[in-house]
């Protein structure tokens, strides 16, 4: 894994893993970053009616599976605060690393198996491995745990320019709200319907998740 | 035909399955469509092939990249593709990219700094940069057009505009 940048400095400057491409940002390296639309579109971190529609734990489950088998430090770190509020907690991230043999439910351990095979190698993924899972998912569903599963794997570029912004950039919580997630009406109508159940969409972006601690969800925090 | 069955109106069935996420699948594309335009169209095509055939993307592997022919690639070297290492027809610069895309591929995370160095030697700064970036999507598409088991098409889809079908064996 790559320590230190390899790419030339006058390259780097103001590159972010996502990055917005639009006429009036001219960084040449939004170029080569993951545009942001397409993570709002993947529901990291929040879903909406065009984005994929999978469960906020096992949305959060496959992106944390993908982000160890990439070895990308700033997203191994982060934690969407749907999902947290959803009831993701650090046993199960923990488990990510044995999946088959953890505790964790049999849907959870079906769509793994897909995104891991989607990750390593998709000529793995064979009919019984599709079959097992839709037990669990409807087909829609299954379609979303691939590509869910393909576009955790786009740190890949960052991770080989030796540009993963590290642990220290990402060990806290994601909240629907942060300006990088953008203003659409759709994440707009999103937020209102989340708000609206209780569920605690802003925080601070510095909010720390302190090291295997789980934080609790809580109406009361609105 | 694909693995998915309850699929979307569409002229191919990378639409057909695709396009269950229109709006996912129009990024993505002019994404990957870009991201190809800026590399070198010959390196990128050889890399693109070698992807497919390494995640088993029949539908991957079935097309051609028309500005990599107009370059001079052509089938003879395609078949080769295999065994780039010892086949006259490579060139160190298009071995040691080739190599560095089956490291990225397999395991991007392993690529250490001598394994950057030996490909850097062959590119500027840019083009390094701009093929990984390439590289990352190809190996994307690839991957779940393969895990989709999407077939090789009757004709081109439109959302790939600079490709063409492969041409049938002689």
């Amino acid at each position: 894994m790559a320590t230190t940048p390899r790419i030339p400095q006058e390259m780097l400057e103001g590159y972010f893993i996502q990055m917005e491409r639009s006429e009036s940002n001219d960084n040449p390296v939004a170029a080569i970053s993951i545009p942001i639309e397409l993570s709002r579109l993947a529901a990291i971190p929040v879903r909406t009616k065009k984005s994929f529609q999978l469960d906020p734990v096992l949305h959060e489950l496959i992106r944390l599976y993908n982000a160890k088998v990439q070895d990308c430090q700033y997203c191994q770190n982060a934690r969407q605060a749907v999902a947290v509020q959803a009831g993701l907690d650090e046993d199960m991230v923990s488990a990510l690393s044995h999946f088959e043999s953890s505790a964790l439910p049999d849907h959870v351990k079906a769509a793994l198996r897909i995104t891991s095979a989607v990750s390593t190698n998709p000529g793995l993924l064979s009919d019984e491995i599709w079959a097992q899972a839709a037990q669990y998912f409807t087909e829609d569903e299954l379609v979303d745990i691939v590509l869910l599963s393909m576009h955790t794997t786009a740190s890949k570029v960052t991770i080989t320019l030796g540009l993963d912004p590290g642990k220290e950039a990402s060990s806290r919580l994601f909240f629907p709200t942060e300006d990088v997630y953008g203003e659409s009406p759709e994440l707009a109508e999103a937020i209102a319907e989340l708000r609206a159940s209780g569920v605690v969409v802003e925080g601070p972006s510095e909010e720390a998740l302190p090291v295997g601690s789980t934080v609790v969800a809580s109406p009361s925090r609105v | 035909m694909s693995r998915v069955s309850n699929v979307v109106d569409g002229p191919t069935d990378l639409d057909r399955v695709w396009g269950k996420r229109p709006e996912y699948y129009g990024v993505f594309m002019s994404d990957y469509n870009d991201s190809l335009d800026r590399a070198d169209a010959v390196l990128v095509e050889l890399c693109r092939i070698r992807i497919a055939q390494l995640v088993e993307s029949a539908f991957d592997n079935s097309l051609r990249y028309q500005p990599a022919l107009v370059a001079g690639l052509d089938e003879n070297k395609i078949a080769e593709l295999s065994k780039y290492l010892e086949s006259e027809l490579f060139t160190e610069r298009e071995r040691a990219v080739l190599e560095y895309a089956e490291q990225f591929v397999i395991q991007s995370s392993s690529i250490s700094d001598d394994d950057v160095a030996r490909v850097q030697a062959h590119l500027t700064p840019e083009e390094f940069v701009y093929l990984t970036k390439a590289l990352g999507v190809m190996d994307q598409f690839a991957r779940t057009n393969s895990a989709f088991r999407i077939e090789p098409p009757e004709a081109v889809p439109p959302t790939l505009p600079a490709f063409v079908l492969q041409p049938a064996a002689s």
